[in-house]
């Protein structure tokens, strides 16, 4: 059981994504010795679900995708699984039944395992298609051979960077956005507009406040039926709302089950989980739930990694972070996009209209709690930081005021304030 | 123990000197967005100081990068230019705020120390900015230059810390 | 080979109908006038009509960024505004630094041509191949630092601002401008040619990189200027306390006071304004402008006392000493800074104010006005008065509005016979003494210099006191000055013939304005000719031979010269002051005029002289003072400008 010496340890990871591949390398920079053993359901090596809107985009060819290789997993000597997807977790024995009828024991286990897109089977059979792998990425490309016309379901971030990938290749387009706005998620109202007249000014047909009421594939295309009355018919339907957790049977088969704490562990011993899959502390909101991003990913298998093979590294929270250029627009969220009711917050905007440039951070006494940044993204990573630390806005400017915060000036909210 | 280049902001007079030479030595042209070295100027306070990719033990960047453009090597964090997907996650996550990005080709840059011999310290006409180890290892190394940076920033200017 | 030649844009603005134009200058005209000041020069000659208002709204502002501005190029911010200045009437340069020439080529621009005049009060925003007038009304009554506050926090402080305040609003011809809160520009009144446009502030910022023709040949060039650079000794020194450097060296010239007909006491200035003083109750910092290593603007703050916390600029505090403690008799240093302080916030040039403010007391205590005149302010040389003084000029108030007019209009009020006790040319105060300094160039050229009493085209080894004749031998050889001009130059009893100088120095200047190179000690006096000619060369593209740009130069000089004579100035405006004829006290005895070497006190006889002397080397007529066809001939002024000779 756990009397293996750390040296020996045999530290299972489920998952090839930006967790999995993180703990591989965090790991390895702990303990060299201890065996590690990678399950993926995809056979394929590693890549980021963020560069397949490029590839899509024919700015990355198929194999620019990949990041890891042969040589990754024999340099760190993982022991790997591909092509198999992992069923059930058994506790009692420690060890996790995997496709193909085997079962492969674990001392410590990283569920990390990702999400996938929320598609019932009536899409499916309906021909709509998702994006999250490189699969996904596939079909739509070959999609595109045969049409130049597209639906989108959905207004949030993978909606719309789908959307922007597809207007650089000349493709018709319409978005179907069932709230009043898209991206509802990540931006407010005012900024929403600004992405929206982007659209619109690009030829993409926006439709808001807009529910498909059912969908029914024929011959080649896919057929919708508005909450408006209105049909559509479309060879390529592109649905992106939302994502759920790759769960596995056992114990932690229910979402809520899979929540971790700040050194990603799970409320089973010798179980940590990281990346889409999970359920975590949000930094700010306080909050539990899923916050699906690569650098959380990374982060999240990286922490884990870590405790895995025996160090002792905390997380400071999930926190949503994006950062994006849609139809021309650069657009960075992190954290509260808008103050929640209640008191306690201050906003701060700032904006140059005729360079397209707005910004707007989110206060709760004196901590930058969220960001909104378009089109000058000058200090993100350090906003991201100071979120991420709880920083104080009054240590931040000479003067100490609020009112004389000058979000043009990155000096203002330099790091070199906010330190030690 | 790697060198790297640190500030004293004793020193700085904000000459633009460091931005112009990095400029110049990666583009063969005068434009600060293609620094990788950003110099800050406070005139009320007379604070000036330059800042640059303070080559982290263990980079956040690098573990963020979606096509693992980011590379270490000999202590210098590098970048595959060709690898780079323009996708902007190395300058959300860098807390310093070091990465850069250049607009006309669509990748990252970043101080690579110019091969070991960093211009911007030949350049400097006060010696504010030098290349030189720092005795610290992993994180510890950017705060240890940071309380640097507090510290003289503090001593030359202790009147505004005591007014509230 | 084909190299790449980089074009020079010029952004036309018409404030009236908010529209602009782009254009690129012919390849001829640049290789005619370099750039700059000199490219500036044939925008003036093109855009400013003969004889105009200068608070006409045809009246055009140029901004001029250098030929080498926003580069490596040691000390190569300088950005001239060529304008026809209300003070003096004449077509100016003004120049200034900081980090507008950087930020107007980075936004894609050379030069700006502004014309018109904006409906409302405005900000003139560049950036990036684009401009756009803001409605500036909620900063129209602001102070100048205010204004760039606001500017700043505004848009970011990586924006480079020109700014006016109450003073050019108020059309105040004394007025000047700011840039970045900073770098005095335009004395003479460009502050109120803006606020004659309703223009509040010129803003530019941008992200176009700056491109070099030959980047091997151009570093080469910056490098090999490096190692000269490297060996002026005590830079530290400099880079620490500015001109304190050099305090002794000022102290044997001395402060000229009471409307110059005394020095200050060397122990006094010492003891009140020395570098102690500066080192422990002044200096909050030192700045500099992009690209130079040798910055000498100071961030100053006043540390204890009555305005203890006052932090303000200056190019100086050396300078500010004279204007208001010697000069007005403010008191001590705390006292200077607060009426500086008011001054740049005004937008009233110092020195103008100091000057004019100076000789207005002198004429009062000897009851040449009085209390009638002033409207009942007794002038003093005081603390109370002079800030009293000073507002009633910002806001053109009772006896400020004649001040707010400078000496003309004193002149004209009260007689024209107080020329001979003032120390002025064409109406704009003179900056040095030639009774105290010796007459170099430097004081020379403030009689002859179209602009006005501006010493800086006179920029020589004679700026300094106890040079030899071998420093003006190296001088000549740097600058290229000719073999016959040399023998000239160094012909007769006074060693070397500092109007025939002046002509070569003017010239040079011509060139180091039109590269955007700051002529001030220590950097200007490094540059030489055929460094500038390797710098421009390479970074432009533009082939130029150090002998090309000194013609360069001399034709540039010709056409700002003649600009000027289209005005109607001639001969009869190159007058030397009465008063340079009436020695100084001073405390070891008197300080007659004499010059450079000493060899002997100079008579009106001699100045007039030496005027036929500078009027023959420059080529111009000794009657009228104007260049001769000939000349403008010689440096193909007709062909160029495409003007038929006549």
């Amino acid at each position: 059981m756990g009397n293996r010496k750390i040296g020996q340890r045999r530290l299972v990871i489920l998952g090839n994504g930006g967790a999995g591949i993180s703990a591989i390398s965090a790991i390895r920079s702990v303990d060299p010795l201890a065996s590690i053993v990678l399950v993926s359901s995809e056979n394929s090596y590693a890549y980021s679900p963020v560069a397949l809107t490029h590839y899509i985009a024919r700015e990355l060819n198929r194999e620019q995708l990949f990041i890891t290789d042969e040589s990754f997993y024999k340099s760190n000597r993982v022991e790997t699984y591909f092509g198999r997807k992992a069923i059930e977790l058994s506790p009692k024995d420690q060890s996790i039944r995997i496709q193909g009828k085997i079962t492969v024991h674990y001392d410590k286990l990283l569920i990390a395992t990702g999400a996938s897109p929320l598609l019932t089977a009536d899409y499916r059979n309906a021909k709509v298609l998702a994006l999250r792998s490189v699969s996904d990425a596939d079909m739509i490309k070959s999609c595109l051979c045969r049409s130049n016309k597209a639906v989108i379901l959905g207004g949030g971030l993978v909606s719309l960077q789908v959307a922007d990938a597809l207007s650089k290749l000349g493709v018709s387009i319409t978005v179907l956005v069932s709230s009043n706005q898209v991206l509802s998620r990540n931006v407010d109202s005012f900024v929403a507009s600004i992405v929206q007249e982007r659209m619109r000014g690009a030829g993409i047909r926006v439709q808001l406040g807009t529910n498909v009421v059912s969908v029914e594939g024929r011959k080649e295309s896919t057929y919708l039926t508005l909450d408006t009355g209105q049909t559509l018919s479309s060879p390529l339907v592109i649905s992106g709302k939302g994502m759920q957790p790759n769960l596995l049977e056992g114990p932690l088969s229910k979402d809520k089950d899979m929540s971790v704490d700040n050194r990603m562990q799970t409320p089973l011993e010798n179980v940590y989980a990281a990346g889409d899959v999970c359920v975590g502390m949000h930094v700010i909101s306080n909050q539990l739930g899923h916050v699906g991003n690569w650098p959380n990913a990374c982060d999240q298998g990286w922490v884990a990694g870590c405790n895995m093979a025996g160090a002792n590294v905390e997380q400071e929270g999930f926190l949503n972070q994006n950062i994006t250029k849609l139809f021309g627009l650069e657009l960075g969220s992190i954290g509260l996009f808008e103050p929640p009711s209640g008191g306690g917050f201050e906003v701060i905007k700032w904006s140059d209209e005729s360079r397209h440039i707005y910004r707007k951070i989110v206060l709760k006494e004196k901590r930058i709690v969220g960001a909104t940044l378009v089109n000058n993204i000058d200090g993100a990573g350090v906003i991201r930081n100071l979120i991420l630390k709880k920083g104080q806005l009054s240590a931040l400017s000479p003067q100490g005021t609020v009112e004389r915060f000058s979000l043009g000036n990155p000096l203002r909210y330099h790091p070199m304030y906010h330190l030690v | 123990m790697a060198k790297m280049v640190i500030f004293d902001a004793k020193k700085c007079i904000g000459c633009k000197i460091c931005e112009l030479i990095c400029s110049f030595s990666n583009t063969k042209e005068f434009g600060i967005s293609n620094a990788r070295i950003r110099n800050f100027i406070d005139l009320q306070e007379a604070v000036f100081f330059s800042l640059t990719c303070v080559q982290c033990k263990d980079p956040l960047c690098l573990k963020v990068c979606p096509s693992h453009a980011l590379y270490q090597e000999d202590g210098v964090i590098k970048i595959q230019s060709t690898k780079c997907i323009g996708c902007k996650l190395c300058m959300l996550t860098c807390p310093f705020g070091n990465m850069h990005f250049d607009d006309e080709r669509g990748v990252a840059i970043k101080c690579e120390l110019c091969g070991g011999n960093p211009k911007c310290v030949e350049y400097c006409p006060t010696g504010a900015l030098r290349y030189q180890e720092i005795e610290t290892v992993a994180l510890e190394k950017q705060k240890t230059l940071f309380a640097k940076l507090k510290e003289t920033y503090l001593e030359s200017r202790a009147v505004w810390e005591t007014e509230k | 080979m084909t190299k790449k030649e980089i074009p020079t844009k010029v952004l036309e603005i018409d404030l009236s109908s908010v529209k602009g134009t782009i254009n690129i200058v012919d390849r001829d005209i640049q290789q005619a006038f370099i750039g700059g000041f000199g490219i500036g020069v044939k925008l003036a000659y093109d855009h400013i009509e003969p004889r105009l208002n200068p608070f006409d709204p045809r009246n055009p502002i140029i901004i001029s960024a250098g030929a080498l501005g926003g580069t490596l190029v040691p000390s190569s911010s300088r950005v001239a505004a060529i304008t026809k200045y209300p003070l003096t009437e004449t077509v100016g340069m003004g120049n200034g630094s900081m980090s507008l020439s950087q930020k107007l080529r980075a936004a894609g621009f050379d030069h700006l041509v502004i014309s018109g005049k904006a409906e409302v009060p405005s900000v003139l925003r560049i950036f990036d191949n684009k401009f756009e007038l803001l409605d500036a009304r909620d900063l129209w009554g602001k102070d100048l630092y205010e204004t760039t506050d606001s500017i700043w926090d505004r848009f970011g402080n990586d924006w480079s601002v020109l700014a006016i305040g109450q003073a050019g609003e108020n059309l105040v011809e004394i007025s000047m401008a700011l840039i970045d809160k900073i770098a005095s520009i335009g004395k003479g009144g460009l502050a109120a040619v803006m606020g004659s446009k309703n223009l509040k502030a010129i803003i530019a910022n941008g992200t176009h990189p700056v491109p070099i023709s030959d980047p091997d040949r151009f570093l080469s060039a910056v490098d090999a200027f490096y190692q000269r650079f490297k060996t002026i000794p005590n830079r530290d020194e400099f880079i620490d306390v500015g001109v304190y450097w050099k305090w002794d060296k000022s102290m044997e010239e001395g402060f000229p006071m009471r409307g110059g007909n005394e020095v200050f006491s060397k122990e006094k200035a010492t003891e009140l304004y020395g570098k102690d003083v500066y080192l422990g109750k002044v200096k909050k910092g030192r700045a500099g402008c992009p690209s130079c290593p040798m910055p000498d603007k100071e961030i100053m703050e006043v540390k204890e006392g009555e305005f203890k916390g006052l932090t303000t600029y200056a190019s100086g505090f050396v300078g500010r000493a004279w204007n208001y403690g010697i000069k007005c008799g403010v008191g001590n240093y705390d006292r200077v800074l607060k009426v500086h302080d008011r001054a740049n916030r005004l937008g009233i040039c110092s020195h103008a104010f100091s000057s004019l403010y100076d000789f207005a007391v002198m004429l009062f205590e000897k009851g040449r006005i009085d209390l009638k005149d002033t409207e009942g302010v007794k002038l003093k040389r005081d603390f109370e008065t002079t800030q009293k003084v000073m507002e009633m000029t910002a806001f053109r108030e009772g006896f400020g509005d004649i001040l707010a007019r400078g000496y003309k209009a004193l002149f004209d009020r009260f007689g024209e016979d107080l020329k001979a006790d003032a120390l002025q040319a064409k109406g704009m105060d003179m900056l040095y003494e030639p009774r105290l300094n010796r007459l170099g160039a430097k004081t020379f050229i403030m009689v002859v210099n179209p602009r006005g009493g501006q010493h800086q085209p006179g920029t020589t080894p004679a700026d300094s006191l106890g040079r030899t004749v071998d420093d003006f031998r190296a001088y000549c050889k740097t600058t290229g000055v000719s073999k016959d001009a040399t023998n000239r130059i160094f012909d007769g009893p006074m060693k070397v013939n500092m109007a025939r100088l002046a002509k070569h120095s003017q010239e040079f200047y011509s060139i180091m304005c039109s590269l955007g190179i700051c002529s001030k000690a220590p950097m200007g006096p490094l540059y030489s000719l055929d460094d500038c000619a390797e710098l421009y060369s390479s970074a432009s593209g533009v082939e130029l031979s150090p002998s090309d740009l000194k013609q360069a130069g001399e034709r540039i000089w010709n056409l700002y010269k003649m600009i000027n004579v289209r005005e109607g100035f001639g001969k009869a405006d190159d007058q030397f002051p009465h008063k340079w004829l009436i020695p100084m006290k001073g405390e070891e005895g008197e300080r007659p005029l004499m010059d450079y070497f000493e060899t002997k006190h100079l008579t009106m006889e001699d100045l007039q002289k030496l005027l036929g002397d500078y009027y023959d080397e420059c080529g111009w007529d000794q009657e009228t003072g104007v260049p001769t066809k000939g000349k403008l001939e010689e440096l193909g002024l007709y062909e160029i400008l495409g003007v038929e000779n006549g």
